[in-house]
């Protein structure tokens, strides 16, 4: 799709962050608007049109008002293919629907204002991050004024706020309004670097900086050099604030890091004393070790299945870390989604093929009454292809529409459902506690391999051309001629004949008890990417993980994008047996190779799937629903 | 008046074969000994006529070698053929076993050593000789205890590569003595009538001589074979109970005392250079010596980040690691990480005794020692003070005549407070006031310290600044806070960020619009949760945005009380924050502790995550921020600040959006990537855009130039070691006569060899320390020194050939 058309007049300035704002609003009102208008507006005494533009960002988004056609002072970003016409003192409106962004703005630099005021508050920064250095000068000098304007702008280049306070500040092009010198302008302002521009300015500024610890002083000399000398900042030696020293062939760059070196510290002004700080305080820290959200007790999750899907792996971790949490989920077939009760539950939790007019009705009415209600999205709903495109259900993404929010089984697939306009959240299946625990238990009782063991999790039957399973059947068939003292595991839940010569070191197995699978020193999972992507089931390798066996999977993976596999773990080509030979054999260098990569991938498959990371993730998704249903 | 000859004295009953292994070996070495010794052989009425025939034809044809035979008419025992013996010889003694050999220099380098003032007895060290004895390694390696064992390869060994510290012990070991006249006369002889079986004799007259104030050294350069346990038989284990019990009770605080010192094993050290030299470096590897202020298993930014970085040296350097043992107040622990020709590295661990004191003192005089010894054991290119902490400041003293270029690593602000933190009273950043009324405030209720201490170790480091080369900083502004109190020559100053401890190609390093646009804010609090890291301002901003959406979360360890409202998430492991900052919709770090950073890891690791930054504007995280644009920057005062400023990011989320976008795309090259950097500090190359290059830079000549000049500072560092060691041995009592061999010419060739020169400044040298070498004769300083200026004046006349400067300061020995 073509970019959107910035109207602009010839030498008006519109901040990036304007312009960002801008591009948002266009993408927030897709269809609804042709464009958005920025209004020409003055700056503040003392404020760049950056800052101007950071201060009028926080209007909130949704305060846009219509702009009628016709000429506007200001900027328009327009949709390609409208009616926009510039000239030198603003925009020309056509047709369409135009709305006026009073959070965006655009400023003429040439702009001249009347003698210089003292700086408004708003000349400072709103998101502190780019130094302010003021350019201080008490006697009138049209040179050095202006001196300070042309580097006063090119430091705003260089992402630091110049101002300049001046008793008669020059012509020309100010990306930033001159203001008066003055301690009211010092106060508004605070600035983290003053550079005194005459003996006097030097004179009153540690006046009127106080007791403010963190500003220091750079004086200006009269060398026509491009100096800058630092000055010793040493105990028995410091000039007070003074640190440096400049003359007035300083280029902006030097001085932008000299300005940025100076805010470091350290500070000019010794502390304030508040008093000792006491020992700890006497309540004892609450080292608890689960996220803890602000969840009210009565909280009533209801989720709504339709025939045929019953409460699965996803439902039944979700549950239970939201009772860890206090709250409850309850599960209703579809014939009770118009009950006054599931009406009336704080979050519904929605499943089907789509199309089902009661579930239909259940979303719509809840939103009508501003109750969240979240569509789930499982394996059934996806399809995907072979490119890796994701192809969902029409009727699916409608009920999502109408519902307004929908969980995604991973990556992939909520970039999908967002694509599509439904705001989407990835929620993967859970451990249960219980599971955790066990899976932690049986880590802990069993003792380390003797002999190195490779695991291999087929995920199905031996698939036609599969080039991956061929080429681990090949590795693990090296690996096994290559060391006396290794062992393969083949786990193939459905029974079929796994890729690979047999050999005497390898068996196949159907099952695997926790203290089985823990007997592992590594695991390869070559199940279709694209399958594991649409079920959004990581558990194979988070169990196996939470018994400290490391997980070798192939590049793109969704255990990859999850975070849950390390790097190192990750087969670069998996069509090629050296590439997988060469990931196990870092792997299965010596017992204490092994023990790190267990350790590292426990603490992984703990992050995510361990209680503290699935107790984050519930908190995440119930602040991410009450968003979605705020006013 | 001279000395009366050596009388080495050789107690026989019996073992033929090992009487004559003994003997010969004996008469093998007089040639080459310069000590003038004579060899008293008493036979205590051996069985059978056969030793004495061997005794009598060796008499006969021992050479040059004065040999006197005597025969006791009856056995008497062996305590008692050694005090005939005693009473035998004129002077000193060597009371040596029947079943041992002798090496090469064996009793040249005892009676050295017993030269010393106020000693009674020196043993060599030895494959079977209670605490003399070598480490199963050693033996291992020459099969001393196999039946072909390789005697003099073994003695070569120890000589070539012991460290000759000659450790004191409470008692000689029998096997091979010497024991001197003087000794003899003070305490007499060995107690026949208590211990006329044999076994404790020994120990008892040393324990008598120790008590006369005498000493009891072990000459660690020396090897002697002793077969061992012959002598008795099957009555060993008898007679050795009854000898402990009689020595217990003549000596009753004898048994605490061999326990401390097995336990503290005075040849720990020696021991420890001769393993590790079994398995030498490979030549031509620079070997660094890195200083570290952490106990093993202790986790921090600087371990992590230290232990990467050595792992990326080790593919050029070899690296010996001097760090505090495990237990406060006890050891250092040295490793040594080399490569000695097996492919992965070889590791190593030995302690070295030297009490880590860890309480506040100027000069710790263990880390002290500890340094000392381990500079003492290798020859290092370069050492790097990773942090001195811990170290006290002895290492600024201890280096300062460290021939090699020193680094000291600032990561924390040590040097500039013993109040590392900075922060007054526990509450702000101090700034290193001007005023020392603050410091006078601060230190008594933080560190137990006054003033007085600050001044003084304020003085001790201003004094010390000139020992280090390179002054590294992870920061502008943590060299900016250091300068506040000394002055660092610009030239020394280096700054090196210290890159990434944890894998920054993540999947979570993405921007995800919906999380930053679409979901409540999140605003993590990573690190430890307490007042130094800010958790104060933390909680007043939980509770401050309780209930409006915005939330506030901990992630790590916790040591003081949270707010109610804070979400907390328990320690976690840095390797995997950043997923855990993703499961947690976390879209802000913040980080608004009063400490001030040197570098900041927990940013690092934020933006490896993807996350912008809340951060104080003071040292290396503001400066971060604002060089990278990945966050904002607040005064930790100021809590209204930081809450006006979170509450405007949760209005304007674009912000947010703009830095999440600069924290996804900033560079976090890796800790490996800092590397090569190191490795020229090591080098001595010091910072390349400091050094001024010659005319025509790097051209042939210039470079030629440049090593002639590198000769010859070097030449003039050797010839300075040369002329401490010439002038140490001449002052010791009996001058120059004898001393031990290896020690200044191994150092002196090595250290010479891996500067590089070559030719004939190199054959000098050699020639030079071969006089050292051979002790033969009072070596006269000057004749020494002029070899050493000859080799000089002809590299320095080779430079000059080049057009080098003639006016250099280093080639003027």
């Amino acid at each position: 799709m073509p970019p959107p058309v910035l109207a602009l007049p010839e030498g008006w300035v519109l901040d990036e962050a304007a312009r960002a704002r801008m591009e948002h609003q266009l993408s927030r009102l897709a269809g609804s608007c042709s464009g958005v208008v920025a209004p020409l507006v003055p700056l503040a005494p003392g404020a760049s049109h950056r800052v101007a533009a950071e201060w009028r960002a926080l209007e909130p988004l949704d305060r846009v008002g219509p702009a009628g056609r016709g000429p506007v002072a200001g900027a328009v970003l327009a949709r390609p293919g409208t009616a926009v016409r510039v000239h030198d003192d603003g925009v020309d409106l056509g047709p369409g629907v135009w709305v006026l962004d009073p959070g965006a703005a655009v400023h003429d630099p040439w702009r001249s204002y009347a003698g210089p005021e003292d700086a408004s508050p708003e000349g400072r920064p709103p998101f502190p991050w780019r130094p302010v250095v003021l350019f201080l000068g008490t006697e009138d000098d049209p040179d050095l004024a202006d001196w300070c304007r042309v580097v006063g702008n090119g430091l705003l280049a260089l992402d630091v706020e110049a101002r300049i306070a001046v008793p008669a500040p020059t012509g020309g092009l100010h990306l930033t309004r001159p203001c008066a010198p003055s301690a009211a302008t010092v106060a508004a302002l605070a600035p983290d670097v003053v550079v005194a521009l005459d003996p006097r300015a030097l004179e009153v500024v540690p006046e009127w900086l106080g007791d403010d610890r963190s500003a220091v002083v750079v004086e200006m000399t009269q060398h026509t050099s491009a100096l800058v000398e630092t000055v010793p900042w040493r105990i028995g030696v410091a000039r007070g604030r003074v640190r440096a020293r400049i003359g007035r062939g300083v280029r902006p760059p030097q001085l932008a890091d000299l300005v940025r070196r100076c805010c470091a510290g350290p500070q000019p002004l010794p502390p304030r004393d508040r008093g000792r700080r006491e020992g700890p305080p006497t309540r004892p820290p609450r080292d608890r070790s689960r996220a803890r959200g602000a969840l009210d007790p009565d909280l009533r999750i209801v989720a709504v299945a339709a025939p045929g899907r019953d409460a699965d792996a996803r439902l039944l971790g979700l549950a239970d870390h939201v009772a860890a949490f206090g709250g409850r989920v309850e599960v209703r077939g579809p014939e009770h989604a118009l009950d006054a009760e599931v009406l009336d539950a704080d979050v519904v939790v929605v499943r089907g093929p789509g199309g089902t007019d009661p579930l239909h009705d259940l979303a719509a009415r809840r939103r009508a009454r501003g109750r969240a209600t979240v569509v789930d999205v499982v394996a059934d709903d996806v399809r995907i292809d072979r490119d890796g495109r994701v192809h969902l259900a029409g009727a699916l993404v409608e009920l999502a529409r109408v519902a307004g929010a929908a969980t995604a089984p991973g990556r992939a697939v909520r970039d999908a459902l967002v694509a599509l306009g439904v705001r989407s959240l990835v929620l993967p299946v859970l451990l249960p506690r219980a599971r955790v625990e066990e899976l932690a238990a049986a880590r802990s009782s069993g003792a380390p391999p003797a002999a190195p063991v490779v695991g291999w999790r087929t995920g199905g039957p031996a698939r036609e051309g599969d080039g991956e399973g061929a080429a681990l059947g090949a590795a693990l068939a090296d690996l096994l001629a290559a060391r006396d003292d290794l062992r393969v595991e083949v786990l193939d839940g459905d029974g079929g004949a796994p890729a690979g010569p047999a050999h005497r070191r390898r068996t196949v197995r159907t099952a695997l008890a926790p203290a089985d699978l823990a007997a592992w020193s590594v695991q390869c999972w070559t199940a279709p990417a694209a399958e594991v992507a649409r079920r959004g089931d990581l558990r194979p390798a988070a169990e196996a993980q939470l018994l400290g066996v490391p997980t070798v999977v192939a590049r793109g993976h969704p255990a990859v994008d999850d975070g849950l596999v390390a790097g190192a773990l990750v087969v670069g080509d998996p069509q090629d047996p050296a590439a997988w030979r060469r990931v196990l054999d870092a792997v299965l260098a010596s017992p204490d190779a092994r023990s790190a990569r267990a350790a590292e991938a426990a603490a992984r498959a703990d992050a995510r799937y361990g209680p503290v990371g699935a107790g984050a993730l519930v908190n995440r998704l119930l602040g991410w629903i009450a968003r979605g249903t705020a006013p | 008046m001279s000395r009366p000859p050596v009388t080495v004295v050789v107690p026989v009953h019996g073992g033929l074969d090992d009487v004559r292994r003994c003997l010969e070996s004996v008469a093998r070495h007089h040639p080459t000994t310069s000590t003038p010794f004579g060899l008293l052989v008493i036979d205590d009425a051996s069985p059978g006529p056969e030793v004495r025939a061997l005794l009598e034809a060796f008499a006969r044809d021992a050479g040059g070698l004065p040999v006197e035979v005597l025969c006791n008419e009856r056995n008497l025992g062996f305590v008692a053929t050694c005090n005939r013996g005693f009473a035998h010889a004129p002077g000193d003694v060597v009371l040596l076993n029947s079943d041992t050999v002798v090496t090469a220099g064996w009793l040249d380098r005892l009676a050295s050593a017993a030269a010393g003032p106020m000693v009674a007895t020196v043993t060599p060290l030895t494959n079977s000789g209670s605490i003399c004895t070598l480490p199963a390694g050693v033996v291992a390696a020459f099969d001393l205890a196999g039946p072909r064992p390789r005697i003099d390869e073994c003695a070569a060994f120890v000589a070539e590569h012991s460290l000759a510290r000659r450790p004191e012990v409470i008692t000689g070991v029998g096997f091979c003595m010497y024991v001197t006249r003087a000794a003899l006369d003070a305490v007499g002889y060995f107690d026949a009538e208590r211990f006329g079986a044999g076994y404790g004799e020994e120990v008892d007259f040393c324990l008598r001589a120790s008590a006369a104030g005498f000493r009891h050294l072990v000459e660690d350069s020396t090897y002697v074979h002793h077969r061992g346990a012959v002598s008795f038989g099957s009555r060993r284990a008898e007679l050795l109970a009854r000898s402990s019990e009689l020595i217990h009770r003549r000596h009753p605080g004898f048994r605490a005392a061999n326990r401390r010192e097995r336990a503290e094993d005075p040849l720990r050290v020696s021991f420890a250079a001769l393993e590790l030299a079994l398995e030498p470096r490979r030549p031509g590897r620079p070997h660094v010596l890195q200083v570290l202020h952490a106990r093993p298993g202790e986790i921090g930014g600087t371990q992590n980040h230290f232990t990467r970085l050595v792992d990326a040296l080790l593919e050029e350097t070899d690296v010996s690691v001097l760090q505090p043992a495990e237990t406060p107040g006890q050891d250092f622990l040295l490793t040594t990480i080399w490569d000695t020709g097996r492919g992965a590295p070889t590791r190593r661990e030995h302690l070295i005794p030297a009490r880590c004191d860890d309480g506040g003192a100027i000069d710790d005089p263990g880390a002290e020692s500890a340094l000392r010894t381990v500079l003492d054991m290798f020859e290092f290119d370069a050492v790097h003070i990773q942090n001195i902490f811990r170290h006290s400041l002895a290492p600024l003293k201890v280096l300062a005549g460290f021939p090699g270029p020193v680094s000291c690593s600032v990561r924390d602000l040590y040097l500039a407070c013993p109040h590392h933190w900075l922060l007054y009273r526990n509450t702000q950043s101090c700034g290193i006031p001007e005023d020392l009324s603050y410091c006078a405030t601060c230190l008594p209720e933080t560190r137990g310290l006054d003033l007085t201490y600050l001044e003084r170790f304020r003085r001790t480091v201003a004094d010390r600044l000139g020992t280090v080369d390179h002054w590294v900083f992870a920061s502008q502004s943590a060299a900016d806070f250091l300068a506040r109190v000394y002055e660092l020559p610009p030239g020394r100053v280096e700054v090196i960020e210290h890159g990434a401890i944890i894998d920054t190609q993540r999947p979570t390093r993405v921007v995800d619009e919906s999380l930053v646009l679409d979901e409540p804010l999140r605003v993590a609090h990573v690190g430890i949760g307490w007042s130094k890291k800010g958790l104060p301002a933390v909680n007043a901003l939980a509770d401050a945005f309780a209930g409006t959406g915005v939330e506030f979360h901990h992630f790590g360890e916790l040591r003081e009380a949270v707010s109610e409202h804070l979400h907390v998430h328990g320690r976690y492991d840095n390797d995997v924050l950043p997923e855990l900052l993703d499961r947690a919709g976390i879209q802000v770090v913040l980080l608004p502790g009063p400490f001030v950073e040197t570098f900041g890891h927990v940013l690092t690791e934020a933006l490896a995550a993807g996350r912008p930054v809340i951060g104080s504007r003071w040292g290396a995280l503001g400066e971060r921020i604002r060089r990278l644009g990945v966050g904002w920057t607040v005064d930790p005062e100021d809590v209204d600040g930081m809450r006006a400023l979170v509450e405007r990011l949760d209005r304007c989320r674009l912000e947010v959006l703009r830095a999440t976008r600069r924290a996804v795309e900033a560079e976090l090259p890796p800790v490996e990537a800092t590397a090569p950097r190191y490795a020229a500090l090591y080098r001595g190359d010091g910072s390349p855009s400091r050094r001024a290059r010659g005319a025509g830079g790097g051209s042939d000549v210039d470079e030629e130039a440049e090593r002639l000049r590198r000769e010859l500072r070097a030449m003039a560092v050797a010839y300075r070691q040369l002329q401490l060691e010439v002038a140490a041995r001449g002052a010791a009592p009996g001058g120059a006569r004898g001393g031990p061999a290896a020690p200044p010419w191994r150092r002196l060739r090595r250290s010479v060899a891996r500067r590089g020169l070559r030719g004939t400044a190199v054959a000098a040298v050699r020639r030079a320390s071969s006089v050292m070498r051979a002790g033969r004769s009072h070596v006269a300083r000057e004749g020494v020194a002029s070899a050493v200026r000859r080799a000089a004046g002809r590299a320095r006349r080779a430079w000059r050939g080049r057009g080098g400067d003639p006016a250099t300061r280093a080639s003027s020995p």
